[in-house]
């Protein structure tokens, strides 16, 4: 369980809930789909506030039309999070 | 991004659940963080740097970011923000994003735990566990006001690196 307060997909309502449903429906690899029904746990970390949660993950849709194929993407990601004792 | 994303996991004690077949990675949470320079050596990076403008969409999206996290009066004061963003500059060695926050010093215990805060989640983010946002919410914070002050640090450690890495690549 995360320590700071998250809101479930099951529980959203209104613009939390809008918000989820816009980010599941982005075209997105399938490895990027945890294996259960909630949201991945880096965008429920934004769940109280979804202004926060669109404009954050903006970024990242924005970023996987740019040159860089998603197979270099994750190397450079996967690298990042190594160098900063990451799990994630 | 994923100096932004990495923040955010260690902070919030998110657990990972995507589905790998590759063995998890275990962070090393003894490890010492690197020493900074002194402050004489740290670079200043020209604001030129702090944009993408070879990427107008991606440049546009960051911006709307970097103004909701950076200039919002709620769930956390501004003041708050300048904070967290200073304390994060200097940890990241960004002397001219420092010096544009030099009059966010702390100047009570409250402001030297936010400054502690911002600190440890910048220089050993690895080290982060649930007593960091605990001590915050015994301040009075509301749940929303720490997701808002981890996303300062995050975000301002996220603009600090890409800002170095672009005038490097420059040279």
């Amino acid at each position: 369980m995360a320590w700071l307060g998250t809101i479930s997909r099951s529980d959203a309502v209104g613009e939390l809930a809008e918000t989820y449903a816009m980010m599941a429906a982005r075209p997105i690899p399938d490895a990027y789909r945890p294996p259960h029904d909630d949201a991945p746990g880096i965008i429920r970390a934004h769940s109280l506030d979804p202004e926060l949660m669109r404009r954050t993950f903006a970024i990242s849709g924005s970023l996987h039309g740019t040159a860089l194929d998603w197979a270099d993407r994750e190397l450079i990601s996967s690298v990042t999070s190594r160098t900063n004792e990451c799990f994630y | 991004m994923f100096n932004y994303l990495t923040r955010v996991a260690d902070a919030s004690g998110v657990e990972f659940d995507y589905a790998s077949p590759l063995p998890a990675f275990e962070p090393e949470r003894d490890r010492e963080p690197a020493p900074r320079p002194d402050r004489a050596s740290w670079p200043v990076i020209a604001d030129e740097f702090r944009t993408l403008p070879g990427f107008p969409a991606t440049n546009e999206a960051w911006q709307r970011w970097h103004e909701y996290v950076f200039d919002s009066g709620e769930p956390l004061k501004r003041r708050d923000r300048g904070l967290l963003a200073r304390a994060a500059a200097q940890e990241t060695c960004d002397r001219a994003r420092a010096d544009e926050l030099a009059e966010h010093t702390p100047r009570d215990d409250r402001e030297e735990r936010l400054d502690g805060f911002a600190r440890k989640l910048s220089r050993s983010p690895w080290r982060m566990d649930a007593s960091d946002l605990r001590a915050l919410r015994d301040l009075g914070y509301p749940e929303p006001a720490l997701l808002h002050a981890i996303s300062v640090v995050a975000l301002q450690n996220a603009e600090s690196r890409l800002a170095m890495g672009r005038a490097l690549t420059a040279r």
